[in-house]
């Protein structure tokens, strides 16, 4: 006699998994189409708000106006400030008390910036940067903690990128300096970038060979001058007033920072209209793919349904275990999506914000849910909504009303 | 009486109105063993799946074990049907993605009172008869296409008596089987009929067709008596 295993009961569950299990391919790919969706509207908008972000922080914080490099370096800065790309340009320093006369004018301090590459401390690119502690306004904003006593000209203020805490010291040029203090993330160059006081770095120029011909004549440069303008004049008119008077003699540009931020705000906003067009383009590809899929099936799954129908199965019964079926393909889709967004995204978000030249701050973990969720109800919605159809016509009653086959 | 057909007629709608089944009439009694005989076209198939509730009649009544299907809503009709009627469908018919365990015991599994352990155990312990009185145990684990179409129609026979229907259908259950097979599902009917089971087989063999007390022909739709 047999000895009979105990079989589990078959649910209308079980027989939901059976049918995908039995068709493997089929469950992959239409599973693959689902994911599409989810992985693309998920990564495409958490990096697009990482962004978004970022630019934010940076718009507030960055408290400059008005920029003033040389004539043709406007592009250079831009880059510098927003990817830290080292460069080096100069400037008549003494600009800087002239332009400090003009009404409307708040602030006004220097940078130096020092071209690092073969700085012997560091693998990556590093920007070396002089600043006027005494006019600064650009660099306090992002000071994790502020300084309270004046920067000793071996002391240094770094990036949150840079890999040395408050007093270690790092030697740039065989120069040795104590990090005095640490900047917040910027999200910006700032990140990858070492302040020092402009004596500092005169002195590092001059020992360091970085210059060649009138060596001494360096104390008389600044790369660019940072600007803030009253609220009641308009920066503008500032600009105008500068470039009329010193353009020609100091041969100078500028960049208006609000101009900057509202170019890559419209930079992000086409980037985000392709973001959500794709989602949107792969979430009705998947609809229409599941709705052929499963439509080219109709008749097939009309003989399964036909003999449970026999075997005493309600319709209520069938049109359940077939949406569970699509159910359980765009949960899957949905899941294994948004997982392998986050997987990307913790892995290169950074990497594309950095050769995206932008700031990015990465989403908190509520937002990131909330994103999530939403993704996963819209994708949930693909597989049913696509099935639908075909799940009414194999279930429509008499569509199974002859079960006759091999007539 | 077990079954009353009572003037049974279903139209289909083809270039003309088209009459598979025309007003048909008879009835069974307890314990009855018939058969109905007829070509293929001829409305058996049509018929079965009416009296089974499957298929809804363009006019006429179907009382089975005094009970009226016609005002039942689809729900109530599926679980009458799970309950009273056992049907082995035409060709093959098990599905193809469980054992034969589990084909066996789907019907029972579809309505929920039955999923408590001790069901399961009775479930089981049913099955288990069922397939030793129809010679299959050894397939309890096997795959349909792992079968041969005579131990296929075995399962899908076992399957159908897994609810202890009052009433069984079987739609040509001997088609397309070897001579051997189709004596081996005979005398597995024959068995069930003395054991008191109520049975109506559809078929176009006349060999067949002896093993049956009762016998009905089909032709166009219509049923004549013929024994
Ligand atoms: N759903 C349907 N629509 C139209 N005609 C049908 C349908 N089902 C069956 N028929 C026709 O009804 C007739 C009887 O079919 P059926 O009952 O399957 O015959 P049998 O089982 O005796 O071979 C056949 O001519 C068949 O073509
Ligand atoms: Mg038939």
């Amino acid at each position: 006699m047999h000895i009979m295993p105990q079989i589990k009961p078959i649910t209308i569950y079980r027989l939901a998994w059976r049918n995908l299990a039995q068709k493997p391919f089929r469950t992959t790919c239409l599973i693959i189409m689902t994911l599409l969706f989810s992985a693309s509207l998920f990564g495409g908008s958490i990096l697009t708000k990482n962004l978004n972000d970022g630019i934010a922080g940076m718009a507030n914080r960055l408290g400059a106006d008005i920029l003033i490099v040389p004539y043709g370096y406007e592009k250079e800065l831009e880059v510098a400030l927003l990817r830290g790309e080292p460069s080096t340009f100069y400037l008549k320093a003494d600009l800087a008390q002239k332009i400090e006369k003009i009404k409307g004018i708040t602030a006004v301090s220097s940078q130096l910036f020092i071209a690092s590459l073969s700085a012997g401390c560091c693998t990556s690119k590093l920007q070396l940067i002089g600043f006027e502690q005494s006019t600064d306004f650009v660099i306090s904003p992002w000071m994790k903690q502020q300084l309270t006593a004046r920067l000793h000209d071996n002391e240094v203020v770094v990036g949150s990128k840079i890999l040395a805490d408050v007093g270690d010291e790092i030697t740039f040029f065989n120069h040795r300096f104590r990090v005095a203090a640490k900047m917040d993330s910027t999200g910006m160059g700032f990140d990858t970038s070492v302040f020092m006081t402009m004596d500092a770095a005169y002195n590092l120029m001059k020992t360091a060979d970085l210059l060649s011909g009138d060596v001494d004549h360096i104390r008389n440069y600044v790369s660019s001058i940072f600007i803030r303008v009253d609220h009641d004049y308009q920066p503008k008119a500032i600009v105008n007033q500068i470039m009329q008077k010193y353009a020609v003699e100091y041969n100078l540009d500028f960049v208006m920072t609000k101009v900057m931020i509202s170019d890559i705000y419209k930079w992000l906003n086409s980037f985000s209209v392709i973001v959500y067009t794709l989602a949107a383009i792969f979430w009705l590809l998947a609809i229409v793919v599941i709705f052929i899929v499963y439509s080219s099936t109709i008749n097939e799954r009309k003989r399964e349904v036909g003999i449970l129908r026999i075997l005493g199965a309600s319709r209520s019964m069938l049109v359940k275990m077939l949406f569970i079926e699509s159910f359980i393909i765009s949960v899957i889709g949905a899941i294994i999506g948004i997982i392998f967004a986050t997987i990307v995204l913790c892995a290169f978000s950074m990497l594309i914000c950095q050769s995206l030249g932008l700031p990015c701050i990465n989403a908190s973990f509520s937002s990131a849910i909330t994103y999530g969720l939403i993704v996963f109800i819209l994708t949930l919605i693909i597989a049913p909504l696509a099935s639908s159809y075909s799940v009414l016509s194999i279930t429509r009653t008499d569509s199974y009303q002859a079960y006759r086959e091999g007539e | 009486m077990l079954l009353e057909v009572k003037n049974i007629r279903k139209q289909y709608q083809r270039q003309t109105l088209f009459c598979a089944v025309d007003n048909v009439s008879f009835s069974l009694q307890q314990r009855d063993y018939a058969c109905i005989m007829g070509r293929s076209g001829s409305g058996k198939t049509t018929l079965l799946n009416i009296i089974a509730g499957i298929s809804t009649p363009t006019q006429g009544r179907i009382i089975i074990d005094n009970t009226d299907i016609a005002p039942f809503d689809d729900e109530q009709a599926s679980q009458f049907r799970n309950q009273t009627i056992g049907y082995v469908p035409q060709g093959s018919s098990l599905l193809t993605n469980l054992t034969a365990m589990e084909n066996i015991c789907l019907p029972y599994y579809l309505y929920s009172k039955n999923k408590q352990p001790d069901n399961i155990e009775c479930c089981n312990k049913r099955a288990q008869q069922l397939m030793q009185m129809a010679e299959i145990s050894h397939l309890s684990e096997i795959y349909p296409n792992q079968m041969s179409g005579g131990e296929m129609r075995r399962v899908a026979i076992v399957r159908a008596l897994i609810c202890s229907p009052k009433l069984l259908l079987a739609d040509e259950p001997t088609n397309d089987l070897d001579d051997e097979s189709s004596r081996q599902i005979m005398q597995l009917f024959s068995g069930l009929h003395s054991q008191g089971t109520t049975i109506l087989l559809v078929t176009h063999d006349h060999e067949v067709a002896n093993y049956a007390s009762k016998h009905f022909k089909m032709e166009a739709g219509k049923l004549t008596d013929y024994s």
